[in-house]
């Protein structure tokens, strides 16, 4: 019995060891992105100072940061819906972009009040991005094609789709490539004036509260995540799920529409997106760092948006291109989601672990 | 406007547009046959055209090129399967990671080369001559199909034939399938699982390879960025289409070949909005897949029937 109350008092390192795990992926990786950055660039230094630093230097950078951060908060949590349903759905980007597009649709063609058209525009691409979420499990259905395949074919159709709906409807004839602007009672103002951040920030913590809450207290949270790591036991134990599955998918979407058409409204004056939307790796990256907890998701979130604002920052002073940043996360992604990565540091422990216990369960024979 | 499917050189086309994919699905085929989901195809296409492109340019010579884009294909294919078998990764994950490298990096030393973020038109590279080839092109409408193709398409067919042969004939490709099939029993048989895994992607790096040569080596002459716009996806539905088997694999990347280049027609001769055809392929898989599926569905359901009728008979 005394035994036993101080191993529970014992700070046990290996409690932690998903955290030691990221954080050691992290660090490797980006000591590799240093190596390679004083292999090619003529001034190393400085390039790194602004990958790591630059962000902070002025207030403008720093709030660019905390905005960039919003869409890829919300792709983080409408991943981890779809994710932790054990679907490997990344159709996010689809609902994402067709969440904006629908957003500018309601925007520019019909006329409300001030914070009823916002809402509006908001609800609707969220009931949109839910639809297009549930597509690449339907179709896997009669097709029996990877959902992650599907998933991807979808973020392009309907970007192609999108962009015809805006180019044939909502085109300003003159000048660059764009929608009409939108009209004011339809943005989100900003929240602090002169920064660029905007009231989707407010929609984002809600968001947040509301995902953690769904995932972590109410039955629908338990067995989305039951389903996602045991479906027959999930389907023995009497959980619809199908339904669940399916649910879990319209939600997610419902979150990655609504973070588009957030950002849109709240950053945009009109819609300028002629290349398709890569939030999606962004997302999913987010999603492993977290370790599939929504808990962790801005924090993850805002860590990469401070990457990605460093890398644009260090591009414009050095040689450089941005895009060491999708190399770095590519990188990160392998090693995180490796099993076998550190592994030998918890087979060791649980080696000891159970050495001990075999030798005071000895102890106690004897005795 | 429709009279473009009686003209040769439609078809030829067609073929043409074929031979990225065809390399692209035998590569998921022999993943697939091997009982691994790589997503990393499209990657390693991506990385190979770059690769070849840098190496021909560098040592001006053609062959030698395209071998360093070989073995970057088959480095490429074993770091992936390093990560998704050694180290116990999710398979998706470290396809999504493979690809991102890829789309990251061939930016970036693209860059770092050439200064532009584009293309490599600024490299003097090589690229694969196209074939007559001799008898063939005199018979009419064959010949203008056939022959006059990239050698590289030749080389595909070549690729895919011997491929099927070795998947069905050989010791090498039963084992691969017998890993594929069931892992665990094919341990107990005394069958090296890992070592089979890695000469299947070892296959699959090859095939990427060529693919992505025929892109930047064969249909144009410079590496673009993000030049394989999603065929290494796409090659995973014809994939599932031809569940695993090379022949009926390229037979169904032909279906690919063909919306592609329907796709071109019609943005010449319609007056639909361009980039909504461009979506038109991804409809015309996933429509065919679906047709599929359920005639195959309804097939096994009549034979059950056919069985269960004989049993009671018996």
């Amino acid at each position: 019995m005394e035994k036993k109350t101080k191993n529970t008092k014992k700070f046990d390192i290996m409690n932690y060891f998903n955290v030691i795990r990221i954080a050691a992926a992290l660090l490797l990786s980006i000591i590799l992105v240093f190596i390679i950055i004083f292999f090619v660039s003529d001034m190393p230094v400085v390039a790194i100072q602004k990958l790591m630093l630059g962000p902070l230097e002025t207030k403008r950078s720093f709030f660019n940061v905390i905005v960039r951060g919003i869409p890829l908060v919300f792709t983080g949590l409408g991943l981890t819906l779809c994710l932790k349903s054990g679907i490997f759905n990344i159709s996010s980007d689809a609902s994402f972009y067709m969440g904006a597009v629908v957003s500018t649709a309601i925007a520019i063609s019909i006329p409300l009040p001030n914070i009823v058209h916002q809402t509006v525009q908001i609800l609707v691409a969220a009931v949109v991005g839910g639809l297009i979420s549930m597509l690449p499990v339907i179709v896997n259905k009669y097709t029996k094609v990877n959902p992650v395949v599907l998933a991807i074919m979808a973020n392009s159709i309907f970007y192609y789709f999108g962009l015809s709906i805006i180019s044939t409807f909502f085109l300003e004839p003159s000048g660059s490539w764009g929608s009409y602007k939108f009209p004011d009672d339809a943005r989100l103002g900003a929240m602090i004036k002169g920064t660029s951040l905007h009231y989707g920030f407010l929609i984002m913590i809600v968001t947040t509260i509301f995902v953690i809450f769904l995932m972590n207290k109410t039955s629908f949270g338990y067995k989305v995540r039951v389903t996602g790591s045991n479906t027959a036991f999930a389907k023995a134990s009497g959980i619809k799920t199908g339904f669940v599955i399916l649910l879990a998918q319209f939600i997610g979407g419902a979150i990655a529409g609504m973070g588009g058409a957030i950002e849109i409204v709240g950053v945009y004056k009109r819609f300028q997106w002629q290349a398709q939307t890569n939030y999606v790796w962004d997302g999913l990256l987010i999603y492993m760092l977290s370790n599939g907890n929504p808990t962790y998701i801005p924090l993850t979130a805002f860590f990469i948006a401070y990457l990605r604002v460093g890398a644009e920052i260090m591009s414009r002073s050095s040689d450089l291109d941005p895009e060491i940043v999708t190399f770095l996360q590519g990188i990160i992604i392998f090693l995180v989601a490796s099993q076998r990565f550190l592994y030998f540091i918890k087979q060791r422990h649980d080696q000891k672990l159970s050495l001990e216990q075999a030798e005071s369960e000895e102890g106690g024979a004897t005795a | 406007m429709m009279d473009f499917f009686m003209s040769p050189a439609f078809w030829k086309t067609v073929l043409a547009s074929t031979t990225p994919v065809m390399l692209a699905t035998l590569a998921a085929n022999i993943m697939t046959k091997s009982g691994i989901f790589n997503l990393a195809i499209e990657g390693t296409m991506l990385i190979c055209a770059l690769a070849g492109v840098i190496a021909s340019a560098f040592t001006q010579n053609l062959w030698l090129g395209c071998l360093i884009a070989v073995l970057m294909g088959i480095f490429v294919s074993f770091v992936f399967g390093y990560f998704a078998l050694i180290m116990k990764g999710a398979m998706n994950a470290c396809g999504v990671a493979m690809n991102l490298i890829a789309s990251g990096g061939t930016v970036f030393v693209l860059v770092m080369l050439t200064g532009s973020k584009a293309n490599s038109s600024a490299l003097k590279s090589l690229t694969f001559p196209v074939v007559d080839i001799p008898v063939i092109k005199n018979i009419p409408v064959l010949g203008t199909i056939l022959s006059g193709q990239n050698l590289v398409t030749y080389i595909s067919w070549v690729i895919v034939a011997v491929t099927a042969w070795m998947l069905y004939k050989t010791k090498l490709g039963i084992n691969i399938r017998a890993v594929g099939e069931n892992p665990a029993a094919a341990k107990a048989a005394g069958i090296d699982v890992i070592f089979h895994q890695f000469v299947a992607l070892a296959i699959c790096g090859v095939a990427c390879a060529f693919g992505g040569m025929y892109l930047s080596m064969g249909a144009l002459r410079s590496f673009t960025t993000g030049m394989v716009a999603g065929r290494g996806y796409m090659s995973l539905a014809m994939d599932a289409m031809s569940q695993g088997n090379p022949v009926v694999g390229c037979l169904s990347s032909l279906l690919y070949g063909f919306s592609d280049t329907i796709t071109v027609y019609l943005q010449l001769y319609s007056k639909i909005d361009l980039k909504l055809i461009e979506a038109f392929p991804y409809l015309f898989i996933i429509v065919v897949l679906v047709i599929i599926q359920s005639i195959r569905k309804s097939v096994a359901r009549r034979k059950e029937k056919l069985a269960s009728l004989n049993q009671a008979a018996i």
